[in-house]
């Protein structure tokens, strides 16, 4: 037994799991936001729950809530969503050639899990070509963030209580993501990539469904193309 | 509406959100992607990092913000010190939430 548990803490999933936990913190924080947030807009905490396993978006949770809050149809909320989430596409597209080799299950389980914070871990860990079993590493990163922002939602929605604004939660996620960031510049056209994008997403922060962000990012990825030509 | 109403909703936003998320992995051994589309998702993570970074903390209210009195802002350009010199997420974090209460308890 003893050499089954060291071996499992050198396999791949555990060095997936390590990877995500500077992560679990705003992760967390971030759940408990969108918990209370539905619980706030009249959603049982169950409800609450329920929506999270199913959505699995905290961007387009928090956004859904609000449409429903202000009673728009379900056609508008699932527009929202699409746009809200198209940057999926490109973590999907990002990703894709290090799970070709999967089979369709393991496809689904990957797709399922994909979030922000699993994109980012395990794409900059495999361009750096540290990894054992890609889809292992991922499964360990991706299913405990998940589990992380399952839990933080399920707090939120059970204490519902008031965070007040002066404790800065909003503040967890683009810190973390900020950290991120410098470790994804590693040439001078990613640094332009990171900072037109950047501009352009606070210049266009008006347009609605979040699309300044989708913006943002697809003028980064020009830039950066255009410069490293 | 109708709590079915809102159950079909939700559902149908999980399948889209997953058709999203699923698109190109589902499709990786029918589809290659061309030498110049693998350039650009090359240029993906600092971009879309920089995206959900920035309009967070420098639009307060639905304003732009880009005052002294914008602590959202300002711990998080000392965080970006921080993460820039160390690339350390825990210390990011740290950094830039002790530096928003700090900002609060003396000029809140």
């Amino acid at each position: 037994m003893m050499t089954q548990n060291n071996n499992w803490l050198m396999s791949d999933y555990f060095a997936g799991i390590k990877a995500g936990t500077p992560i679990w913190l705003s992760m967390f924080a971030f759940g408990i936001v969108a918990g209370i947030l539905g619980v706030k807009l009249g959603l049982s905490p169950l409800d609450s729950a329920s929506m999270s396993l199913i959505m699995y978006t905290g961007s387009g949770q928090v956004a859904t809530l609000q449409l429903f809050h202000e009673a728009s149809p379900p056609l508008i909320i699932l527009v929202t969503v699409l746009v809200v989430n198209l940057r999926f596409v490109m973590y999907s597209a990002s990703l894709a050639p290090h799970f070709e080799p999967l089979n369709k299950r393991q496809k689904l389980i990957a797709g399922y899990l994909l979030s922000d914070q699993a994109f980012i871990v395990s794409l900059l860990r495999y361009q750096r070509g540290e990894v054992g079993s890609k889809y292992r590493f991922y499964l360990g990163a991706a299913l405990s963030l998940w589990a992380i922002w399952q839990l933080g939602t399920l707090v939120g929605a059970f204490t519902g209580a008031q965070i007040p604004a002066s404790w800065g939660m909003e503040l967890a996620a683009p810190l973390t993501f900020l950290a991120l960031m410098f470790s994804a510049l590693r040439d001078k056209p990613g640094v332009a990539a990171a900072a037109v994008s950047g501009v352009v997403a606070v210049s266009a922060a008006a347009l609605p469904w979040h699309l300044n962000m989708l913006l943002g990012a697809l003028a980064g990825v020009v830039t950066g193309m255009v410069l490293s030509r | 509406m109708e709590p079915k109403d809102f159950w079909f909703t939700i559902v149908g936003a999980g399948l889209i959100t997953l058709v999203l998320r699923l698109s190109f992995i589902a499709l990786s051994d029918v589809l290659k992607l061309p030498p110049l589309a693998q350039r650009a998702l090359h240029f993906v993570p600092p971009a879309i990092l920089s995206a959900l970074v920035w309009p967070t903390v420098v639009i307060r209210h639905g304003q732009l913000d880009l005052s002294v009195h914008n602590f959202y802002l300002i711990a998080t350009l000392i965080a970006a010190i921080v993460a820039w010199r160390t690339r350390n997420i825990f210390l990011t974090l740290l950094v830039g939430m002790a530096a928003f209460w700090l900002l609060q308890y003396w000029w809140g």
